[in-house]
């Protein structure tokens, strides 16, 4: 592929993955300026590795999304912790989700007590709408190993919400 | 009698495993999961050509043409470069007097430093350079700094991209012998000039060969009482700048500074 070329596959990427990348940082509680700092550092990824983007693309571009992601909590629980550390009473980064839990709290709550790879596993099923084979390709595990965390986290969520209504 | 004649466990034997349920039969709850979709808002679906969404492409597109599309670089030469951005932001924060020895295990980092310790420094800057932005940079609207942010930072980091400024063994900032009172003047100037206020009327007599900038530096940096001219009424903009001077210029900047905030 050359450079025009390279361009042009790129921001054909860009225009038909970029927003479910972008809900894919929302869905896992990034604020929706750390969600766009992940898309920026997703397709600076895909740029450079442009020739190694599988088709389909979007389970790739998810599961860099999850590593971006994950470095950024590490950046950001560490300038948390050095926050407490010089007692500084600055802003902290706010999350765009107390807007959200206004809605379904039961749900949120049920959702809360899920361990994390529950939350992830259904955030990718049915949020994103990813088939159990895609979200193995962005897990990085089996297809059968999200089939079986997905039954987990219904299970779990259901017995949650149930017991929170009795 | 026996009700099953065959082995206990069939699939382990090359029988079937029974089926597990693999559907949830809740339609109910997975309605209400979707219609729960923290991101369901129908404004993101157009997001990649909304304006954010070009303004997002347009810095991956600054950023990605620092290499060929398709090119990864060498990971040893990204590593390299990490660590060296990351010494140049420790470095450039002790320079403009943001770090320095903030505690024992954290000492700034001398470019020799070890990746973690260089990064656990840098994201001390960020912090306090956020800090020191926040007031008047912060983005309406959002948790961003704005573009003024680092200013003082990127300032500071080409100074020592040309070698100007370099860290000693104890965590402290140190001039080699190229940087002149006047540079570092108009350096601190440049980085903090909009937040300090002027305390006493100063005047020297050797700033004539000055640029008008630099002399604005070295009028607005003695006036805030951060570098003092000498007793007889110079300056002496090319001198060498002294450890003893930086380090008290750098006390005094942060108690301006902290009186500004106050």
């Amino acid at each position: 592929m050359d450079g025009t070329a390279s361009e042009g596959y790129f921001e054909r990427l860009y225009s038909a993955h970029s927003a479910e990348v972008l809900r894919y940082a929302l869905r896992r509680g990034a604020s929706h300026a750390d969600a766009e700092e992940v898309v920026v550092e997703t397709f600076t990824v895909c740029w450079r590795r442009l020739n190694e983007v599988p088709d389909p693309a979007l389970p790739w571009l998810l599961g860099v999304a999850r590593r971006v992601l994950a470095n950024q909590w590490r950046a950001k629980g560490r300038r948390l912790a050095l926050h407490d550390r010089l007692a500084v009473s600055g802003r902290r980064a706010s999350s765009n989700s107390a807007d959200r839990d206004s809605d379904y709290p039961e749900l949120r709550e049920a959702l809360s007590s899920l361990k994390e790879p529950e939350r992830e596993v259904l955030a990718l099923v049915v949020w994103q709408g990813l088939t159990h084979e895609a979200a193995a390709a962005v897990l990085g595990c089996t297809r059968n190993a999200v089939t079986k965390r997905y039954l987990c986290a219904c299970r779990s969520l259901k017995a949650q919400l149930s017991s929170r209504r009795t | 009698m026996k009700e099953h004649s065959g082995p206990k466990w069939p699939w382990k034997h090359g029988g079937k495993r029974p089926r597990e349920e693999t559907r949830v039969d809740d339609e109910a709850l997975l309605r209400t999961l979707r219609a729960a979709d923290p991101a369901a808002d129908e404004g993101l679906r157009d997001w990649a050509s909304s304006d954010d969404g070009r303004r997002v492409y347009e810095s991956i597109l600054v950023r990605g043409r620092e290499s060929a599309p398709g090119r990864s670089r060498n990971p040893r030469i990204t590593r390299l470069l990490l660590v060296a951005g990351a010494a140049a932001v420790v470095v450039a924060a002790v320079a403009v007097g943001l770090v320095y020895g903030l505690n024992g295990s954290a000492q700034v980092a001398s470019v020799t430093t070890t990746a973690t310790v260089v990064q656990e420094a840098a994201d001390r800057v960020e912090v306090l350079a956020r800090l020191v932005a926040e007031a008047e940079t912060v983005v309406p609207g959002t948790e961003r700094p704005g573009p003024t942010t680092f200013n003082a930072a990127s300032n500071a980091i080409q100074a020592q991209a040309l070698g100007i400024i370099g860290a000693s063994e104890r965590g402290w900032a140190v001039a080699h012998g190229s940087l002149t009172r006047a540079t570092y003047a108009s350096w601190l100037w440049r980085a903090f000039g909009d937040r300090l206020k002027q305390v006493k009327d100063v005047s020297f007599t050797d700033l004539g060969a000055l640029s008008h900038e630099v002399r604005n530096a070295v009028l607005g940096v003695a006036g805030a009482d951060i570098l003092r001219g000498e007793a007889n009424g110079l300056f002496e903009p090319d001198a060498t700048l002294s450890l003893q001077d930086e380090r008290d210029s750098i006390k005094r900047l942060e108690q301006a500074l902290g009186a500004s905030a106050a």
